[in-house]
């Protein structure tokens, strides 16, 4: 796992390289330190890593939200830490655009190395996981800002909104909006079942079907309809 | 004396009446809902026909607004109801002059239903289909729903006790004259309905924006002020820096490192943090250039404050424009901030986190806060939207409702809610035009 470090106090720049190197060296997995730097533009220049720490305020026209911003543009898989010494106030934004891994405040020396490393960790484990098959019973839902890849097990439902293009899917506790079209989700594993107009369900997760109300009843308590034609395939 | 095309007649229109509003109402029909008309509504009916005359009709008209109304909670489908009696009887009227003067005045072929049915049935589709036009004209926002309807229904009412009251006094022996002359009426009364309605729609706009015009007032002048006593805690501030600096001088001549230390992480830092958090906080809306949003966030800021629930906000890119009107986004941070503020103040460990991000396309509104996870009972997302839902019992939780319907009825909103642990996370999509 290749790693870069870009951080405009030089002292810090140091102590984590040191800090990673050590951790290397100790494990002997494979974890480099490619690029160390406090220019961004260096950061871009070179090809590419899978590991990034960052500091937020590199001191620099660009930001490090700017630059995990076009480094995630570029390799949607990668892992992008930040250093930095005021994430309080900021946390949200850099989840959001950036999926940033973790946030690593420096204002505590002693707790920094210590942080550095259970991050460091967790994202070695997922560089892992990528090499690895993914899961083949995922399914992966785009907007506009928004990807997901949610495990078909964990679906409970599609619901059609009654007017416009949009639809509701509802996991166990989260409900998350998207566009699209239902029928589209019909094929997507065997255990999908259009059981009404505006409603898919996963057969996996229901909890039982009142056929006399035509009412469905999923294992977290939520209910949906089903059709008169339709619920006879619902056993 | 009654033919079987008059008792197909008479069926038709007791039928149409039921079956219109339903379908305005979007009330799926299914065989039950059929069995259900025709056994409550239009069999009664016909048999009441028959006693009582044009009577039977308030019968009917009393059973599909019990109905409507049963099915859908809303009383704007009772004004679709009273609606379509009024257009019903337009149509028959008008089919029977168009039916009559097609045939030049021999008052034969009025006679046969058959024909006119027809002729009423295409006259009604027209109709029905100006209606919805000019409803969707008019019913767009929720002014409609909580001023207009409530003043309507009353006055439909009264329309068709009018109307029929015309009706039965009508004169058999000239009936195309009184055809004429009622019909006359009706479209008059009918055109006076309309704009009069139109001027309360009007008026009732023009009320609500000046009301929040106010209320935007009212956001930025708390702004403002929370602005000044920034301003005040710096001037303190910098007033206190050399107090501080002067005791600090008396550990250092004293030569007392340790309570020196002691007495900088304890007083100093802590003072300073504070100050900074505080700062921070108002900030972080500089970069928010929607001046009445901004006033609403300060006035939840200064609200999160007195209860004592840190509250981050984050802009950290700026945002000039949200593509959305000002009014509504105001009221959906206004009801996602007041819900967030609600759950979070008795927890434990309370605190509010609202980012307001700028992505490709789109703006992402977050909104994170936590709340006390009862033991005994889980909560799960699909209970929070449930209208009156709330976890400090009845008559509050409409705000949650409210936004859900709000995002419903846009296409360029989309919300998605999550339950992990004992936080809350609701993420709201607004996107840009063009997209």
């Amino acid at each position: 796992m290749k790693v870069i470090i870009c951080e405009d106090n030089v002292i810090q720049l140091d102590h984590i390289k040191k800090t990673i190197e050590n951790y290397a060296m100790m494990e002997g997995n494979g974890i480099e330190v490619v690029l160390t730097t406090s220019d961004p533009n260096e950061v871009i220049a070179y090809e590419q890593a899978d590991c990034y720490f960052l500091d937020i305020d590199l001191n620099h026209e660009m930001t490090g939200l700017m630059l995990g911003d076009m480094i995630r543009k570029r390799d949607p898989l990668c892992n992008i830490i930040f250093v930095t010494t005021h994430a309080e106030m900021t946390y949200l934004t850099f989840m959001y655009k950036i999926a940033a891994l973790d946030f690593i405040i420096k204002d505590h020396t002693g707790m920094l190395q210590q942080k550095v490393l259970a991050t460091l960790k967790v994202a070695y484990e997922k560089y892992l996981q990528i090499g690895q098959q993914q899961a083949p019973s995922q399914i992966q839902i785009r907007a506009n800002g928004y990807t997901r890849n949610i495990a078909i097990q964990d679906i409970y439902f599609f619901a059609a909104s009654p007017t416009l293009h949009k639809i509701i899917l509802h996991l166990e506790n989260e409900h998350i909006e998207f566009y699209g079209r239902l029928k589209d989700f019909k094929e997507i594993h065997a255990s999908m079942y259009q059981c009404h107009k505006s409603f898919i369900v996963n057969r996996q997760n229901i909890e039982f079907v009142d056929h006399k109300e035509r009412v469905v009843y999923f294992k977290n308590g939520e209910t949906c309809f089903a059709s008169a034609r339709l619920i006879k395939g619902l056993k | 004396m009654w033919s079987i095309s008059y008792l197909t007649l008479i069926i038709y229109q007791f039928s149409i009446l039921s079956i219109l509003p339903l379908y305005f109402s979007k009330i799926t029909i299914t065989k039950k809902l059929i069995l259900k008309i025709s056994l409550l509504i239009v069999m009664p009916s016909v048999v009441l026909f028959a006693f009582l005359g044009v009577y039977a009709m308030g019968y009917a008209i009393l059973v599909v607004i019990f109905l409507v109304y049963q099915q859908t909670k809303r009383w704007r489908n009772i004004v679709h109801v009273l609606f379509m009696i009024v257009l019903v009887v337009m149509a028959d009227h008008i089919s029977s002059l168009v039916v009559y003067q097609v045939s030049n005045g021999t008052e034969a072929i009025i006679s046969s239903p058959l024909v006119q049915l027809i002729v009423s049935i295409c006259i009604l589709f027209i109709l029905v289909l100006v209606y919805k036009r000019l409803f969707h004209y008019f019913a767009g926002g929720y002014v409609f729903e909580q001023y207009i309807i409530p003043t309507m229904i009353p006055l439909l009412f009264m329309t068709i006790a009018f109307m029929y009251s015309d009706i039965v006094s009508m004169d058999a022996s000239s009936f195309v004259k009184s055809v004429q002359h009622n019909l006359f009426f009706f479209v008059i009364y009918l055109m006076l309905f309309i704009i009069i309605i139109g001027f309360f729609v009007y008026l009732a706009i023009k009320n609500i924006h000046i009301k929040q015009k106010e209320m935007k007032l009212e956001d930025f002048k708390s702004y403002v002020a929370s602005l000044e006593e920034l301003n005040r805690d710096m001037r303190k501030f910098k007033h206190d820096y050399m107090n501080i600096l002067t005791s600090m001088r008396h550990f250092i001549d004293s030569k007392n490192y340790s309570e020196l230390e002691v007495y900088f992480y304890r007083h100093i830092l802590q003072t300073e943090e504070n100050e900074q958090a505080h700062e921070m906080a108002f900030s972080m809306l500089n970069c928010l250039h929607i001046a009445s949003l901004k006033g609403l966030l300060t006035t939840k800021l200064i609200q999160a404050h007195a209860c004592h629930v840190p509250m981050h906000v984050e802009v950290v890119e700026d945002i000039d424009r949200i593509a959305l009107d000002e009014i509504q986004l105001n009221r959906m941070c206004g009801i996602l901030l007041d819900n967030a503020l609600e759950a979070s103040k008795n927890t434990t460990e309370p605190w509010i986190r609202l980012a307001f991000i700028r992505m490709d396309g789109v703006v992402l509104i977050a909104c994170i806060n936590t709340f006390s996870s009862n033991q005994s009972h889980e909560l799960k997302v699909h209970e929070i939207f449930k209208e009156g839902f709330s976890t400090k019992g009845e008559e509050r939780g409409l705000g949650l409702f409210i936004l859900r319907q709000m995002v419903d009825a846009s296409p360029k909103l989309r919300l998605n809610t999550k339950i992990n642990g004992n936080l809350f996370i609701q993420e709201l999509f607004i996107d840009e035009e063009g997209v």
